[in-house]
């Protein structure tokens, strides 16, 4: 799971966060997740890809034809904007119930508990991946101009599942110890939703509050998915950086709770 | 001399518990404006004290005890759920735990699903489960029904799968907790045979149980808990004895 590049990074943590030893039981966790969300219904995939397109609908009806606010093409604009939001919150959700709601197998059997945020965030992301052709196929008709910097998606994906799957984990942490964390958390994402620049544009923003992309652990990634998906252009160095750090902390972060609470924690749940 | 496959040295467990743990942000916050950030008494509840001993490679121990005594808290700690508050446990081999059969079936995947994943809960890979697949499958007697979901299943059958599963892997060390008082008598039985198969196959049996009856008949060795202390250690006659004595 981690790329040869960053392994040195990882070796002095010497635990198994990327769940490298339990392919079996990841691969098995992930395919159960997955059948059960499509064997239910009928629409199976599509009832998972309709929400975001709804919700894309919703939004180019208010910006497009109410208040008429001037966006090159809008529709990919929302669209990049909101598959990609639609996995963070949703993972971030459900990571934090993960270890609570797993609670029955946890204090049966022996499973490292970073399994449970880990096969979340991959269900979701193979969700995500199943509406990339979607985006695709909306971005050409409607004549945006793609570029080779589409290449840099796997790159920005990797970060953004590095990036959900540890906050997912400290959430799932926290969770145990913070019951009513649930509650704050739904604030916390909607107020993060119109904080990160998911439906306007960035440069949208007043200069005096610009900062608040560069705070946001979000706030580039969506703007240069927007460039990435309506200009074609190459995202710069800097907001590339910022973005990376931001996954890279939260990497560390959750490694840090990884060893201070992996050991203790099923006895409190 | 044998090197022990589980050596437990002076292990103890403790829970802390405290009288007043702000368990929410909100209570957090209340504590915080009124000037209070203590946690409120701790309170130490000693679950285990200073256990030892070694379970030897194909050794059939019987684990006993009284209710609350600890036994449970011992299993889980030697599957590795727990860790032990001080003291040491090594356990040189997989175990397949059977504290709970069938653990994270899922009600709508088919028996058949099931068995893959309830395989790789307990930690097996894909290797044994695909060698271990078609005794587990004859073992269940499920038949067609194997590949309809388990919520249609009735318990019987649910418990024949899981234990099916968790017998046919190939674990060295078992780990049995009370699980036998489950199915009728006939699969009861087919269950013990299972049990008895797999000890004379040379693998390390460890049995929790409230059956004096049954640790004096299959037993090599006894090992009673009370008080969260162990009391007794060796012959399982001897032992079973001992159990009967504590009431």
């Amino acid at each position: 799971m981690i790329p040869k590049l960053l392994k040195p990074i990882f070796l002095p943590f010497d635990i198994d966060f990327f769940c490298t030893q339990k392919k079996f039981l990841v691969f098995h966790l992930v395919s159960r997740n997955l059948k059960i969300k499509y064997r239910r219904s009928i629409l199976g995939v599509l009832w998972t890809l309709l929400s975001p397109l709804a919700m894309t609908a919703v939004y180019y009806f208010v910006f497009n034809v109410v208040m008429n606010v001037q966006i090159p093409f809008r529709l990919v604009f929302f669209m990049s904007g909101i598959l990609f939001w639609n996995f963070i919150s949703q993972t971030i959700m459900e990571g934090m119930d993960s270890l609570v709601g797993n609670m029955g197998l946890v204090t049966k059997v022996p499973v490292p508990l970073n399994v449970f945020p880990f096969v979340g965030t991959i269900t979701n992301l193979i969700t995500l991946l199943f509406s990339m052709p979607i985006l695709l196929g909306a971005a050409i008709l409607s004549g945006a101009p793609l570029s080779t910097s589409l290449v840099l998606m796997p790159i920005y994906g990797l970060l953004l599942f590095l990036m959900i799957y540890s906050i997912s984990f400290c959430l799932g942490v926290l969770y145990v110890f913070l019951r009513d964390l649930k509650h704050l958390m739904g604030i916390v994402i909607s107020i993060w939703f119109y904080a990160s620049p998911v439906i306007y544009n960035d440069h949208m923003i007043p200069e005096k509050y610009k900062w608040i992309l560069y705070a946001n652990p979000f706030g580039m990634f969506f703007s240069d998915m927007h460039l990435i998906w309506t200009q074609g252009g190459w995202p710069s160095l800097s907001h590339f950086l910022v973005f990376s750090s931001w996954s890279l902390s939260f990497v560390f972060a959750a490694i840090f709770f990884y060893k201070k609470f992996s050991k203790g924690l099923v006895e409190l749940l | 001399m044998k090197s022990p496959i589980i050596s437990v040295k002076q292990v103890s467990k403790r829970f802390r518990s405290w009288d007043e743990r702000p368990d929410s942000i909100k209570t957090m916050l209340v504590n915080l404006c009124s000037g209070k950030l203590k946690v409120g008494h701790r309170n130490e509840f000693t679950c285990l004290a200073d256990v030892s001993f070694d379970i030897d490679p194909g050794e059939f121990v019987g684990i006993m005890g009284k209710n609350g005594a600890g036994k449970s808290t011992l299993m889980k700690i030697i599957s590795g759920i727990y860790h032990p508050s001080s003291g040491d446990i090594e356990v040189k081999a997989p175990i397949a735990p059977l504290i709970e059969l069938g653990a994270g079936f899922n009600g709508d995947l088919s028996g058949y699903e099931n068995i893959f994943l309830n395989a790789a809960i307990l930690g097996f890979g894909r290797t044994s489960t695909l060698e271990a697949l078609p005794k587990i499958l004859e073992f269940a007697e499920l038949g067609q029904m194997i590949h309809m979901p388990v919520k249609n299943y009735s318990s019987g059958m649910l418990v024949r799968l899981g234990f099916s599963v968790a017998t046919h892997l190939s674990a060295p060390i078992l780990l049995i907790d009370e699980i036998l008082a489950v199915g009728d008598a006939g699969f009861q039985k087919k269950c013990l045979k299972r049990i008895y198969d797999l000890h004379d196959e040379g693998r390390t049996i460890i049995l929790i149980t409230h059956d004096p009856q049954a640790v004096r008949e299959h037993c090599d060795r006894c090992i009673v808990i009370s008080d969260h202390k162990k009391i007794f250690d060796g012959d399982s006659d001897v032992g079973a004895s001992v159990y009967q004595a504590l009431f």
